[in-house]
């Protein structure tokens, strides 16, 4: 019984160790409001935090104590994943602009009520109504930029800082920077692979066509050709990087990086500190500009709670705390943020486009607001590493989800950070396979020359009714035994169970047949047992 | 009263259950992926592919190769090392041993970045330039392995009897023919547990090469995971597998012989 016991115990000792998440959540009563997010993609310090103050904002305008948790991942790909596959119930989530058409197309994301967010009037329109996300019917923006080269002023030559082709430049071999982000790098290699075409083309819209369209439409003969320039790059590659190349920058290990306009922000300010002088610009040829906006993934348990803080971090003041944190331009604009992105030494640019709607129509509501604030928006000293002027937008493009052709992509990918096989490694493989071959075939050799071996003995041991040894049949013939015990053990077993039912039967029989008199002997019978 | 009486067998499913969860699950799920294709229907294309595509299997070679040179490299390096360890005149008490062991308390991942670190001092401190890639990416794997070289090398040959090498110096055989004639048959099963050890993991890293090669060497582990990050789980499930499948030939290959040598040896363990 004790036995039994120890057994249950252990066992339930197993499972409580797995359970002890499950039981954790049991006990809290407070909702656990998740947000699914990049690392350090929000203000949250340890004196300043717009995660702690929503909580309290949140507390204080429902009444409802919530906990807020922040989890991260680090390429969307895989976030994605988790999300479609895992069903993961974050209840907000940042992607960009393609994974968010990718989870339109998959039926992941929930709609946004807009009358619980009424903050997004502090989104200018050119961030709004996007291809990806018509109407923002499931995203509000958060942070958006564009890619471009991050360079070092000091050391590269006034006139190669021009184009794509800076990635590309033989005489900076071993100091240039690729992102190992698939997406990103063969969208720019696109361009420049096509840069011929691109530039016969005058027409603006003509050309922002083009482009949208070689950047977003994969075909076999384009990833040919897209793959034949990357594979040129690779040779003069420091290395491929995802997160590194800001502090190879900085270190001035590395001269040149394709960077996203946040990162770059932050790199140049780094910089200064150790003397190197950094710089950034979008290349004229065109470029990509990415929105990271916030959704609601279809999973979620507490959507209430996620639309209030999708509308918290369209608050203007939030907006710039986030901003100042990261380093990423704020989709919000108001005259402080203004402020915060004027560079006395820049030259006034442009950026009325912000007011444009998609069709290219000013809205008036947002040319009122620049007069009340009395902002100037047609010469803003603002450098287009935190936004891009007009002239510059109008080559950029967004991306769109690949769909299928994913697959070709990555494939190309895999292509193209192919070492080539050394002439070493072909020698050694083919000195494997023979080495391989020739052990099988020893190893057949000795198993024939045993099996004639065994031949010969059972020939020698004549009618073949006696014991065969050998390793094969010894297996066998223990086999033969150990199931033979085996039923034996099982029939004895089997036997004692019979005979015992045997037995009860017959009392029970017996006592039946004289229970109608001697019901009471039976019982004393029985008490006596008992004792 | 019945006896209590545990059976020492019971002890065994708690870990059991780990396995079950964690060790078999998984890998049906591998398999299951592996012949499965994106739709989910049954196919080998995972596998045809792998041969076909013209990238994979050249990488796959490569790793083969790299996983040979570190291991050679190591063997060469480790036992001489094991060699010396397993003298007591110069490892008493065995601090030599525990020097040899330290680095192994420090996390893999940090020591792979610290060797980073300690390239780019070495190159401002020499003024040169060092490429990351290949080479660095073996002296990474070499430095992060060599210990499992010398742990079985030195078991065996600290646990290898005196007697055999003074009776060889007895009759009159030179040190040199000692080592190559007495001692190096002896540790075989040590050396083949060592090269296991060492093969098996640097077939498979993808964070050394990562790191260390600057993203610029793609092994079959850098293809796995890449796989992997960009959702195509039935490719990167067959690959794991074929790598499984490797490792399993070496495994088997190992046990094979070395339970020939096991009798006449020292022991690992």
């Amino acid at each position: 019984m004790k036995k039994r016991l120890i057994i249950l115990l252990m066992l339930v000792l197993t499972l409580s160790l797995l359970l002890i998440p499950a039981l954790g959540g049991c006990t809290q009563k407070v909702r656990v409001f998740k947000i699914y997010n990049c690392q350090d993609y929000i203000e949250d310090d340890e004196d300043s935090s717009v995660l702690a103050d929503f909580a309290e904002y949140y507390e204080q305008k429902t009444g409802e104590k919530i906990k807020v948790q922040y989890d991260t991942f680090d390429t969307l790909e895989r976030a994605y994943t988790i999300i479609n596959k895992r069903k993961a119930d974050y209840d907000v989530f940042c992607p960009s602009d393609y994974i968010i058409e990718k989870m339109k197309k998959a039926n992941l994301l929930l709609p946004l009520n807009k009358d619980k967010i009424p903050n997004i009037k502090n989104i200018p329109p050119y961030l709004l109504d996007r291809n990806f996300d018509n109407d923002n019917q499931y995203s509000v923006p958060y942070m958006w930029g564009t890619l471009g080269i991050l360079y070092n002023a000091d050391q590269i030559a006034e006139e190669d800082i021009k184009g794509w082709e800076l990635l590309w430049n033989k005489k900076y071999k071993n100091d240039i920077l690729m992102k190992d982000s698939i997406r990103d790098s063969v969208f720019i290699a696109t361009i420049y692979a096509y840069r011929d075409e691109l530039s016969k083309i005058t027409d603006p819209v003509e050309y922002r066509n083009k482009i949208n369209d070689l950047v977003n439409n994969v075909d076999e003969q384009k990833i040919a050709t897209v793959e034949k320039e990357l594979r040129e790059q690779y040779n003069i590659l420091y290395a491929y990087e995802v997160d590194s190349g800001k502090d190879s920058m900085i270190n001035g290990e590395a001269l040149i990086n394709l960077a996203w306009s946040g990162d770059a922000v932050w790199a140049i300010e780094e910089a200064s500190q150790n003397n190197i002088n950094l710089d950034y610009y979008i290349p004229e040829e065109g470029s990509n500009v990415w929105f990271d906006n916030w959704v609601i993934p279809k999973y979620a348990k507490n959507a209430d709670i996620a639309h209030e803080f999708i509308n918290f971090i369209c608050e203007p003041e939030i907006a710039l705390r986030n901003m100042d944190f990261i380093g990423y331009t704020t989709a919000v604009l108001s005259p402080e943020i203004i402020d915060y992105m004027t560079d006395e030494e820049v030259e006034a640019q442009d950026f009325t486009y912000l007011f444009e709607n998609k069709d290219g129509v000013m809205v008036e509501y947002w040319q009122n607001l620049a007069n009340e604030w009395d902002v100037d928006f047609t010469s803003l000293q603002i450098h287009e590493v935190v936004m891009p002027s007009k002239e510059k937008t109008e080559n950029c493009v967004e991306m769109t989800d690949f769909g299928d052709q994913q697959d070709l992509v990555v494939k190309m990918w895999t292509r193209v950070k192919a070492l080539p096989l050394g002439i070493e490694v072909k020698i050694f493989s083919i000195c494997l396979a023979i080495g391989l071959v020739a052990l099988i075939a020893y190893s057949i050799y000795k198993k024939v020359e045993k099996k004639k071996q065994l031949a010969v003995k059972i020939e020698q041991i004549g009618d073949g009714t006696a014991v065969v040894t050998g390793s094969r049949f010894e297996f066998f013939n223990t086999f033969v035994d150990k199931t033979k015990n085996f039923g034996i053990k099982v029939k004895e077993r089997y036997q004692g169970v019979v005979n015992k039912c045997k037995t009860t039967f017959e009392k029970n029989k017996n006592s039946n047949i004289n229970q109608d008199g001697k019901d009471d002997e039976q019982q004393n019978d029985s008490t006596q047992n008992k004792e | 009263m019945k006896k209590i009486t545990i059976k020492r067998k019971y002890l065994a499913l708690p870990y059991a259950m780990f396995m079950l969860i964690f060790v078999l699950l998984p890998l049906a799920l591998i398999v299951f992926y592996a012949f499965t294709n994106a739709d989910g229907s049954i196919s080998f294309e995972n596998f045809v592919n792998f041969f076909t595509d013209g990238v994979t299997f050249n990488s796959f070679l490569d790793s083969i190769w790299i996983a040979f040179l570190t291991t050679l490299i190591c063997f060469v390096l480790g036992f001489p090392v094991a060699y010396i360890l397993a003298n007591k005149k110069y490892n008493a008490n065995k601090t030599l041993f525990l020097l040899f062991l330290l680095p192994m308390w420090i996390n893999f991942l940090l020591r792979t970045i610290a060797t980073r670190a300690m390239f780019e001092a070495f190159a401002s401190w020499a003024n040169t330039e060092i490429t990351f890639g290949k080479a660095t990416t073996i002296f990474g794997m070499v430095y992060n392995f060599l210990p499992f070289m010398i742990i079985p090398i030195y078991s065996t040959l600290t646990s290898l009897d005196k007697s055999y090498t003074e009776a060889a110096l007895d009759l009159g055989a030179t040190p040199t023919k000692v080592i190559t004639k007495v001692i190096l048959p002896l540790a075989i099963p040590g050396i083949i547990s060592g090269i296991t050890m060492v093969f098996m993991p640097t077939l498979s890293t993808f964070v050394i090469s990562d790191l260390l090669g600057n993203n610029l060497v793609q092994l079959l582990g850098n293809i796995i995971n890449l796989e992997f990050t960009q959702n195509s789980w039935n490719y990167g499930s067959a690959l794991s597998l074929i790598l499984l499948l490797l490792m399993g030939i070496t495994m088997f290959i190992e046990k094979k012989y070395n339970s020939k040598t096991q009798t006449a040896g020292g022991r690992i363990w």
